[in-house]
């Protein structure tokens, strides 16, 4: 029996951060960095990926608004039913979009990966050493 | 009659769903190039934005400058993107680096949150089942988070709020 295959990527370390590289596809096609954010339920993109990506919501949607952190306080925020791919793993669920820049280090960031599609992952954080991993 | 309109929506749907196949399949050729050549970009191009388009690819300072050059020389075909992945409009360009940016921020949210704090009984009993927000020193209470933090904004734009978030299902 063949041994299974493990898909991993290595994830860069920003100030304090972990940083993956994520494709979006729309009619067009986007090739972005993401956060690596294990301490949030959902995964959102911002509004400029989704549109830079040419991809339109679709399903229901509704307002509601951030009020516990700095990137985010006061926003309002849509959220949407949709399907997110990462790696070989896909994931059904709400998908949020965020109306506003995100940056870490003076790098652009436009995908906050959720736990909701970490859980699909072998997700390896080291903080000690800086290094990081996603194996699928 | 009814037969041939029949037909005719279906061959139409056939060539709506071969032009998306082509698309796609154009879009992931685009995407590959980008991988392939990806070690060649990030060492010739660190810090620009790249579009991939007709297998060619295209080279700027920002995303709206590659994409430009993609569709205009080859209209109506799919592009990947590479953003340009340097934030525009870093605080350093005003001024301030973005450590004192955060470091005034970060202290300004801790005065907020002071006041609340020093505060705590009297507001809560004056705004038993409201959300209350602090910012610039006044206080905002509305019936959900959104309306204290929408006081807050139009008093004070920009600055941070601490937010008390009300919970009815904790009311004893």
């Amino acid at each position: 029996m063949p041994p299974e295959l493990i898909m991993a990527v290595r994830l860069r370390l920003v100030a304090g951060v972990f940083l993956d590289e994520c494709e979006l596809r729309g009619k067009e096609g986007l090739s972005l960095l993401g956060i690596v954010d294990s301490g949030a339920s959902p995964t959102y993109v911002t509004v400029e990926a989704r549109r830079s990506a040419h991809l339109e919501p679709t399903g229901r949607s509704k307002t509601f608004m951030c009020v516990h952190g700095k990137n985010h306080a006061g926003i309002a925020t849509r959220s949407y039913y949709g399907r997110v791919m990462l790696g070989t793993k896909s994931g059904g669920g709400i998908v949020y979009e965020i109306d506003a820049p995100l940056a870490v280090g003076g790098l652009r960031v436009g995908v906050v990966l959720g736990r909701d599609m970490l859980q699909h992952l072998n997700v390896a954080l080291n903080w000690k050493d800086g290094t990081g991993f996603l194996e699928w | 009659m009814l037969a041939m309109a029949a037909q005719e929506l279906q061959d139409a749907r056939d060539t709506g769903a071969t032009a998306d196949a082509t698309r796609e399949a154009d879009l992931d050729r685009q995407g590959e190039i980008l991988m392939e050549r990806k070690v060649e970009i990030d060492a010739r191009h660190p810090n620009k934005a790249i579009a991939v388009c007709g297998e060619e690819v295209f080279v700027g300072d920002s995303d709206d400058e590659v994409v430009s050059k993609a569709r205009a020389a080859h209209p109506g075909r799919p592009y990947f993107l590479r953003q340009c992945p340097l934030e525009s409009g870093r605080p350093e360009d005003a001024g301030a680096s973005e450590d004192e940016v955060d470091a005034a921020f970060e202290e300004d949210l801790a005065r907020q949150e002071r006041i609340f704090m020093d505060r705590i009984d009297e507001l809560l009993a004056r705004y038993p089942d409201k959300f209350i927000a602090v910012c610039g020193g006044e206080v905002f209470a509305g019936k959900d988070d959104g309306e204290a933090a929408s006081k807050a904004r139009a008093a004070h734009p920009g600055r941070p709020f601490f937010m008390r978030l009300y919970d009815p299902c904790r009311r004893s």
